[in-house]
């Protein structure tokens, strides 16, 4: 596969060292059909301290310097901040690599890391139902990108579906028109959903009430996140204020 | 699959429908294509300003922006207009 190289060095040396992480972000949207112009590399990784060593040496390796805050501590991951990083290393210079361990609405880093997916040359990325729920934040530009993965996904593989993707995308498609074609499709499945916006796709309303039922749920969610981050807002903020050590 | 469906075609336009069909190792070698482009162009390593993210401060941008271009990196190829 050929990738960017310095993304390649960063990726080959998490390894090297035995770092137990998963793409997500940009790049991982990209490998799953959605399409962000990503200019750094965003990682999961477990936040334990054995792993947490392991990636400290890789960063070494890279010459990586933590910037800005949080600095790069278990409980600042625990706690589901970002720590930001820059490499200066050859080949990998001016690179940014952000790590997290701790998402809203997404599992803990095991059971992520179980149900990984396995990219042809054995990078390991977040899943797509995990990245569906990682991408639900507060930002403009994650729910565009979450239509596209869903429309990229139901395209991809409607026809040799099982009940397992077909409960996925009844619970997480963002495009009305496909939801009026899965509950034509699937109607036991659909009948069982009581998410508004099937619901309204099953009782046949007009396509912009099912829209208006989708945009309620982005904004809904757009809520949540703001108020999950609200109070490491303010612990990134004190973070700031301390003077430098 | 029956004709009654939707195409990709139909839903997403045919730039995203080629998208869609590719697969994820095709669609990351397109893009790292793009990639190449922008940073034989001097592109930018560090992240666009987002002020909607969380993680993003005023107070930050100091160490955040001082971007470097990929071609005044050590061990990176020159863009291709520069070389003789």
């Amino acid at each position: 596969m050929s990738m960017l190289p310095s993304v390649q060095i960063v990726l080959d040396t998490l390894a090297r060292h035995g770092v137990k992480s998963l793409l997500m972000g940009g790049q991982a949207c990209i490998s799953h059909g959605a399409s962000e112009f990503t200019r750094d590399l965003d990682l999961a990784v477990l936040a334990d301290v054995p792993n947490l060593d392991a990636l400290a040496n890789a960063m070494r390796e890279l010459q990586a310097d933590v910037i800005a805050v949080p600095p790069f501590q278990k409980a600042m991951l625990d706690a589901g901040h970002a720590v930001h990083f820059r490499c200066r290393a050859p080949g990998v210079a001016g690179l940014r690599v952000d790590v997290m361990s701790r998402m809203r609405g997404v599992d803990p880093f095991p059971a992520l890391w179980e149900r990984r997916t396995v990219l042809a040359n054995g990078v390991a990325v977040l899943s797509l139902p995990d990245l569906v729920a990682a991408k639900k934040t507060q930002r403009d530009k994650d729910w565009p990108m979450l239509r596209r993965l869903l429309e990229a996904d139901y395209f991809a593989r409607r026809s040799s579906c099982n009940s397992t993707d077909v409960a996925f995308w009844l619970r997480e498609c963002r495009t009305a028109s496909l939801l009026e074609e899965m509950v034509a499709r699937f109607p036991a499945d659909a009948a069982e959903v009581t998410r508004p916006a099937v619901r309204l796709a099953r009782d046949r309303k007009p396509v912009d009430q099912i829209t208006g039922a989708l945009r309620d749920e982005e904004d809904s969610e757009r809520r949540l996140d703001t108020a999950y981050w609200a109070p490491l807002k303010k612990q990134l903020e004190s973070m700031r204020a301390r003077p430098r050590e | 699959m029956p004709s009654e469906y939707l195409s990709a075609e139909d839903v997403a336009g045919p730039e995203w429908a080629a998208w869609y069909a590719m697969t994820p190792l095709e669609r990351w070698e397109a893009s790292q294509r793009l990639w190449a482009e922008y940073v034989a162009l001097g592109g930018s390593l560090e992240p666009e300003i987002d002020t909607q993210s969380p993680f993003w401060s005023h107070a930050d941008l100091e160490s955040f922006a001082r971007a470097i271009p990929m071609h005044q990196q050590a061990g990176t190829t020159p863009p291709p207009a520069t070389r003789e």
